[in-house]
């Protein structure tokens, strides 16, 4: 046993050592937990003194680091030559131009600011926003870094570093750096946010720190942040309480625990996940194993265990809290879901859950490939299903395992649908935002979560595809054929769809289509897998991820756009429910309070009449507190004001949440609320108050609300009234005062204000709009469907544009009607947010195909071997197309961008000259514009022309059409320095420059209104704010459209591209084919010549030469049969003419021994002299014969050996006539039919052994005779002649012998030269091929034309030889 | 600044007596779950100065991870108003060794019977 434990023990080393190591560190992290614990209880002051002193300590870091770097930059500015001559030379009364060109020039950094100041203070270049100027010392006594912190009316704190700039010892000037620590937003959105140091150093350290700038008096528990002797803010710390000492301790080593805990659990996994694979190893790789099987269902459960003790771990989440980089992630306010029991309770757990899902998958398709069955084509697996006989057949257990499956699919599919639903509506995420083509960081996470998710679901389906068709084939019922099976198994599934879409109203999450979408995908990928063999790797290349992307793409993006939807119009229905509220109760109660907070003021009471305070107490500050303080001012979407009023009701003074109001003339709106208040029944007597909300007499959609409250003594004398008031700042509910998108509250309608339109109809009248919403009167039957109903959702079109419509009946009011109209989702929208998905996919694409190339050359397989042209082809084509795409869309982009800022330039352009127009209507006679803008109302101008309008003198802003703003500071007192320089130094009429507000960047186009001097006096400013964000909409949608434009024109490259690439391999394949065929001596197949091009002529020259080496192998083995024959010739000759020999001298021998004994006369009787003679004759005939045949065979013998033998050729230069007549001669005497011979009359010379020539032209004559039946009369023609079609080149000598003999019949003509071939029953049938022999050995060609019954001719070519 | 805190000690008798229960009770314990139980399907929460439209689910998750980060020493209600279909309650919080509450601000409005949370704005008090 021991030894078997050592065994164990040292196979294991690495796991035991793991687990020790996790447990020991768990330990030890336990101990040190309970031991810090314990000391700090016994010490707990200290400690929480000691974390105030960190906490100041880093903080005071922080803090003197910005300094540091402010004085650096200071100091780097006042010590550039540039400036110093800057300086100089406006010091000798030159322009400041060079000190502007300088300050334009340098990079604006987010909430910093550079100004450059004169001796007397007086600003002279600047860079950044304004603030007022601090208490530093005068510039010729100002010390080298020195620090303050300004102020700027409440709004706006910064840290501000002088730094002089000398010559030679001398201040010149002085340069101010500086950087805001605060800013109070006057609304907080996506665009605009508060800012302070004391928030960023909050999420630092963890702790509450409140900080006060300026110097103010000590706090109990404050830190001095100052340099040198000059005090700039206080830091308060709260110390902690001893529990949360202790609790920050606990969750310090609850997190390190936290990793061990996780580190152990992983552990515990892999023991069983390696237990698993030992276990699936040692049983066969194919075939069910139930051991395995139930294996694997402990790993899945402890898979998914794990990740579930993770997510109650809090695992990673609880690592990225405060400033740790992917906190963001794990943000609930940005997506938290309860859904699956916590799968999703952030960003981040998404994606850790899509990483188990797939992992999972990894798992599950493994076990799953047991069951899988393998074809090599579907052709292969149909026959397979087709012969399938199954063990135990039972229809009813066939028909459960198929409704199994497609539930189990089915709810697969559902799983996936509800988590991008939820993933959509359980988030703040906007996933509508056309921002471009990469999606914001976080919307990016969750899609590749989701896409994680979808490709799980897809491979699991694949899995159970292969089990259930595994379990299928086991109980498939008899007797069935296969297509009566499929049909039962789709019956089978569609009634599971039906059951589950009309009984479960939770199937509403997911279409119908986009179920059968996904089963489809199922049923490809599951296929695949059972007829491709190839390793998973190999799918994870260019050509199969990207096809596969944008396939998982287009099946995720129908359930996204379904939760996008949903979402959409849940904000119109929250945007038609608040517009038909005609009084906002959260503003009545607010003013409520505001009122009676006020009103029990001692200050604000004693402030009444006179508007100051008796005891000289500052009312502002206590009017500003209180109204800051209000709910209202929390609200955002108004602007909340208190005035007091004497007991006249005239206007004494007003605050708003920034201060004292300033005078801007007459009070309208107060009094006119007042007017309209005061006449109300209020309940309680002088001392109550009345809240209502107050139309505008003369524009209805224009509104406020109003509270008003008496103010008595305690003799009940009026001493005045108190009047708040809450004006709505946004567009709802309805004050038709345009105002931009960037500066409404986050969350309400923000999102889709530039969309947004709304309106009330009355009776089917419009009463009241929002927007444009393009609709004066309701269709009457849109009137009517709602009579019965509440709301309605309805597609509208117009002007070639569709939009989403809610109508909703307003119950409190009859025939109120309330509508919200937005644009439709176009299809090139559709298009561009499936690219923002597809994004996503090659995010998580990416590192498939890095895992891939890696995985493949560790298996040898890259680079690989061989590369089917096809896939070259393929990856050409998308290598180019993706190029092509890539450069379109950055070439249209900017194309795009630049003609938009070329447009926004225009408009502005024109809008400057408009509101010179409306100046110049109003001036006088030869009066300058710059005078008429001096004295004309900015309001009412920027009302006549319809556009927001400021003033600048002197690069101040002195006017604004929207004063709230500056107040705000969201528009800065001082003209952007780039403006100035253009338009003062450089003397430009016309500029433009970008501004911001927080991350809102809009255009403002300045103009100058030059004096007679040509100097400019003023200068007018109009921002794109209010069309801006129409602007960037119309940006933004042109953008999407071109990169949905482009998401289609991938995916025609890429279907093109597999078509063309196919189309171009597949000649190529067939050419491939056909060689193999050739190779493997299959010379019969012809290629088809399909196209015109070199492939075409490529596989016409294949077929030639396919030809050419069948003629070839054929005339190769016609030698071959000769060669063997004339070796068999060569044998039986040698064979035969050996005996042949001493046979023919036995038999002469004998004839002469016989001859020797002949019997002299005959004496005897008559009849014995007969017997002998006939002994004689009879014996002389038949030794005659015998030596006849001898001598036959000797003949036959020596053809064979004339075919056998190599020729030994005397060949000379002869003249083919005289040969001929020579074998005509031979043969005139045998021949029964005349030979007539027809030379030509020159000499025709070749080159040839006479004697072999001249037993051709015998062996045809004899041939020519042999075919004359003996009932014909013969005629035999030889002639001979030059070659007619080379007469002057006289390159050939033919000849030719005709017969007019019974001509061969066409069966015979292939065989007429083959050797033994004859027709005559003599013969060795060699004749005529030693004669072609012959005749190609000399250069030459024979060949016949007959004409069966007619004759034949026997013609050959013969080179001439030179004489 | 602020009137004198009520605290409701009473048995809830009826449902704005629990609704106001509910509240005072949820944010002494940091329970989020039940103050949102019940709660509007979107649910307008300003916390901090942050404000935005959650799910009921999501608004679960938020206001947990709020009570985590500003763990309850005290609450104090404040100003209680009902119209027909609204019940408005303010209130202030203590989290922490916070010296200055945050000003708390409750909207309900009223769906078959019950009062469902539809707002709540969490703000630092202004110095």
């Amino acid at each position: 046993m021991s030894h078997r434990i050592r065994d164990v023990l040292a196979r294991r080393a690495g796991w035991i050592g793991v687990l020790l190591t996790l447990a020991l560190a768990l330990l030890v992290t336990y101990g040190a937990r309970t031991w810090r614990l314990s000391a700090l209880a016994g010490d707990l002051e200290a400690a929480q003194v000691r974390a105030v002193a960190d906490v100041q300590s880093t903080i005071q870091q922080d803090f003197q680091r910005r300094v540091r770097a402010l004085r650096q930059q200071a100091q780097h500015l006042a010590q550039r030559p540039a400036v110093v001559e800057g300086f100089q030379a406006h010091r000798a009364g030159a322009s400041p131009e060079q000190l502007v060109d300088f300050a334009v020039q340098q990079p604006s950094a987010l909430r910093a600011a550079v100004e450059w100041y004169g001796l007397d203070r007086q600003l002279v270049a600047w860079n950044g926003f304004n603030m007022p100027l601090d208490d530093a010392p005068g510039i010729d006594a100002l010390d080298a870094g020195t620090v303050r912190i300004v102020q700027d009316e409440g709004i706006r704190w910064a840290m501000a570093v002088w730094w002089p700039v000398r010559f030679e010892g001398t201040p010149i000037g002085a340069v101010r750096a500086m950087q805001l620590v605060r800013f109070r937003a006057p609304v907080q959105n996506q665009f605009i946010e508060d800012y302070s140091l004391e928030r960023q150093w909050r999420l630092e350290t963890g702790y509450p720190v409140e900080v006060t700038w300026g110097a103010s008096a000590d706090t109990a528990h404050g830190t001095v942040l100052r340099t040198g002797h000059a005090v700039l803010g206080h830091v308060d710390v709260q110390p902690p309480s001893e529990a949360q000492l202790l609790q920050a301790e606990r969750q310090g080593f609850a997190n390190m625990a936290a990793v061990w805990i996780t580190g152990l659990l992983i552990w515990l996994f892999a023991v069983l996940w390696a237990g698993y694979r030992r276990l699936g190893a040692t049983t066969p790789d194919e075939g069910v194993s139930p051991r395995v099987v139930w294996g694997f269902v402990v790993v899945a459960a402890a898979w998914w265990g794990l990740r579930y003790l993770l997510i109650a771990l809090d695992v990673p989440g609880r690592w990225q809290t405060g400033k740790a980089p992917l906190s963001p992630l794990f943000d609930p306010t940005h997506l938290a879901s309860p859904i699956g029991a916590g799968v999703m309770e952030s960003t981040g757990d998404l994606l850790v859950t899509g990483c188990f899902a797939l992992l999972f998958t990894v798992g599950f398709l493994d076990l799953a490939a047991r069951f899988r069955v393998h074809a090599g084509s579907l052709s292969k697996l149909w026959g397979q299903v087709r012969i399938t006989t199954a063990p135990k057949p039972s229809l009813p257990r066939f028909l459960s395992i198929v409704v199994v499956m497609g539930v189990v699919e089915l709810g697969l599919v559902y799983m996936l649908a509800s988590l991008a639903r939820r993933a959509v509506l359980d988030s703040t995420l906007d996933f509508f935002a056309r921002t471009g083509l990469l999606p914001e960081p976080l919307v990016l996470a969750v899609l590749c979560g989701l896409l994680l998710i979808t490709v799980a679901v897809i491979l699991c389906g694949a899995g159970v595809f292969w089990i259930s068709l595994y379990a299928l084939g086991r109980y498939r019922p008899s007797g069935w054929r296969a297509e009566q099976l499929v049909g039962v198994v789709l019956l089978a599934l569609a009634g599971v769809l039906l059951a589950a879409f009309v009984g479960l109203p939770q199937m509403e999450v997911v279409a119908v289509p986009v179920v059968i979408a996904y089963f489809a995908a199922i049923l490809g990928v599951a296929l695949l897998g059972m007829i491709r063999r190839s390793g998973v790797v190999r799918h994870f290349t260019l050509r199969s991820l990207l096809p596969s992307i944008i396939v998982l793409t287009t099946l995720l993006y129908p359930m996204l756009y379904q939760g996008m939807n949903a979402q959409r119009q849940g904000r119109m229905t929250d945007a038609t429910a608040s517009f038909v509220e005609g009084s906002d109760p959260r503003v009545i109660f607010s003013l409520e309070q505001v009122l009676q907070r006020a009103r029990s003021s001692p200050t604000l009471r004693a402030a009444l009449p006179s508007g100051r305070a008796a005891n000289n107490a500052p009312v502002d500050s206590v009017a500003t507190e209180l109204l800051q303080g209000s709910l209202i001012a929390s609200l955002s979407q108004y602007e909340v004001s208190l005035s007091l009023l004497d007991s006249t009701g005239a206007f004494v003074q007003g605050f708003t949440t920034a201060g004292r109001q300033p005078s801007l003339g007459p009070a309208v709106r107060e009094s006119a609320a007042f007017e309209a208040l005061r006449t109300r029944p209020m309940l309680g007597g002088p001392a109550a108050s009345v809240v209502d909300r107050i139309a505008d007499r003369r524009q209805q959609s224009q509104f406020q609300y109003a509270g008003l409250a008496a103010v008595a003594d305690t003799s009940e004398t009026r001493l005045g009234w108190m009047l708040a008031r809450a004006e709505p700042r946004s567009l709802l509910p309805g004050t038709g005062t345009p105002y931009p998108r960037v500066l409404l509250p986050e969350g309400l309608y923000g999102n889709l204000f530039a969309d947004l339109a709304l309106a009330e109809f009355r009776d089917g009248v419009l009463v009241r709009s929002l927007g444009d919403f393009e609709r004066a009167q309701l269709a009457q039957e849109m009137q009517a469907t709602l009579q019965g109903r509440t709301s309605a959702w309805r597609t509208e079109s117009f002007n070639g544009r569709r939009y989403m419509v809610r109508y909703q009946r307003d119950p409190d009011t009859p025939g109120t009607l309330v509508a919200a109209r937005m644009p439709a989702v176009m299809a090139f929208d559709h298009l561009y947010y499936l690219l923002r998905l597809a994004v996503a996919g090659f995010c998580i694409g990416g590192p498939f195909y890095l895992i891939g190339l890696y995985l493949r050359y560790r298996q040898g397989v890259l680079p690989a071997p061989r590369v089917r042209f096809r896939d070259k082809m393929l990856d050409a084509f998308l290598v180019v197309g993706s190029i092509a795409v890539i450069a379109v869309g950055i070439v249209g982009a900017r194309v795009i961008v630049q003609e938009n800022e070329r447009a926004v330039q225009n408009q502005l352009r024109q809008n400057l000259d408009r509101v010179e127009e409306a100046l110049l209507m109003k001036a006088q006679r030869g009066e300058m514009l710059y005078r008429v803008a001096e004295r004309v109302r900015i309001d009412s101008l920027a009302q006549q022309v319809g556009l927001d309008v400021n003033l600048y003198e002197d690069g101040r802003l002195v006017a604004s059409s929207r004063p709230r703003l500056v107040r705000d500071r969201l528009i800065d007192t001082r003209i952007p320095a780039a403006a100035y320089q253009a338009l003062h130094m450089d003397g430009y009429r016309f500029t433009t420059t970008e501004e911001q507000f927080g991350a809102f960047t809009y255009t403002v186009g300045f103009q100058a209104l030059p004096d007679e001097g040509g100097v400019p006096r003023y200068v007018l400013a109009v921002p794109t704010l209010p069309e801006q964000e129409r602007i960037q909409e119309e940006r933004a949608r042109t953008l999407a459209y071109l990169l949905g434009a482009l998401l289609l024109l991938i995916v025609v490259i890429m279907v093109t591209a597999l078509f063309l690439s196919n189309a171009l391999a597949q000649p190529i394949a067939r050419l491939r084919a056909g060689l193999e065929a050739v190779g493997k001596g299959r010379y019969a197949q012809r290629l088809p010549v399909d196209t015109r091009d070199e492939i075409g002529e490529l596989v016409q020259t294949f077929n030639e030469m396919r030809e050419q080496l069948a003629e070839s192998r054929r005339r190769l083995a016609q030698q071959e049969r000769e060669m063997a024959w004339r070796e068999m010739a060569r044998q039986v000759a040698h064979e035969i003419k050996n005996p042949l020999t001493p046979m023919k001298l036995s038999v002469q021998h004998m004839r002469r021994a016989f001859q020797r004994l002949r019997v002299p006369e005959p004496q005897g009787a008559p009849g014995e002299d007969d017997d002998v003679q006939r002994f004689s004759a009879l014996f002389d005939r038949i030794t005659n014969t015998l030596i006849e045949q001898i001598n036959t065979l000797a003949r036959i013998a020596n053809e064979f050996s004339s075919f056998a033998r190599l020729p030994e050729r005397d060949v000379e230069v002869l003249d083919l006539n005289d040969v001929i007549r020579e074998a005509a001669a031979l043969m005139q005497e045998e021949a029964e039919a005349t030979i007539e011979l027809a030379l030509h009359a020159a000499p025709l010379t070749v080159q040839a052994d006479r004697e072999e020539l001249r037993r051709i032209y015998i062996n045809l004559i004899k041939n020519a005779m042999q075919a004359i039946p003996r009932d014909r009369e013969g005629h035999i023609h030889v002639a001979t002649g030059l070659d007619a079609e080379t007469l002057d080149a006289a390159e050939r000598v033919q000849s030719r012998v005709s017969d007019n003999g019974v001509g061969i019949p066409p069966e015979q003509h292939t065989k007429i030269f083959q050797p033994n071939f004859s027709t005559k029953t003599s013969g060795t049938g060699l004749g005529l091929a030693i004669a072609q022999k012959t005749v190609r050995d000399l250069g030459g060609e024979i060949g016949f034309r007959t004409e069966p019954g007619e004759g034949t001719t026997f013609w050959i070519d013969l080179p001439v030889a030179d004489a | 600044m602020g009137s004198a805190p009520l605290h409701t000690c009473a048995q809830p008798t009826d449902p704005e007596a629990a609704a106001r229960e509910r509240i005072v009770t949820s944010f002494q314990d940091g329970n989020a779950e039940r103050l949102l139980t019940p709660a509007a399907e979107r649910v307008e929460a300003s916390i901090l100065g942050m404000q935005t439209y959650y799910s009921r689910a999501q608004a679960l998750f938020v206001l947990q991870d709020f009570f985590k980060n500003f763990v309850p020493r005290e609450f104090a209600f404040g100003d209680v108003s009902r119209s027909e279909e609204d019940f408005f309650a303010t209130g202030q919080y203590w989290y922490g060794q916070a010296e200055r509450p945050l000003q708390v601000y409750v909207r309900l409005t009223r769906q078959e019977e019950a009062w469902v949370l539809q707002e709540i704005r969490l703000n630092r008090s202004e110095r």
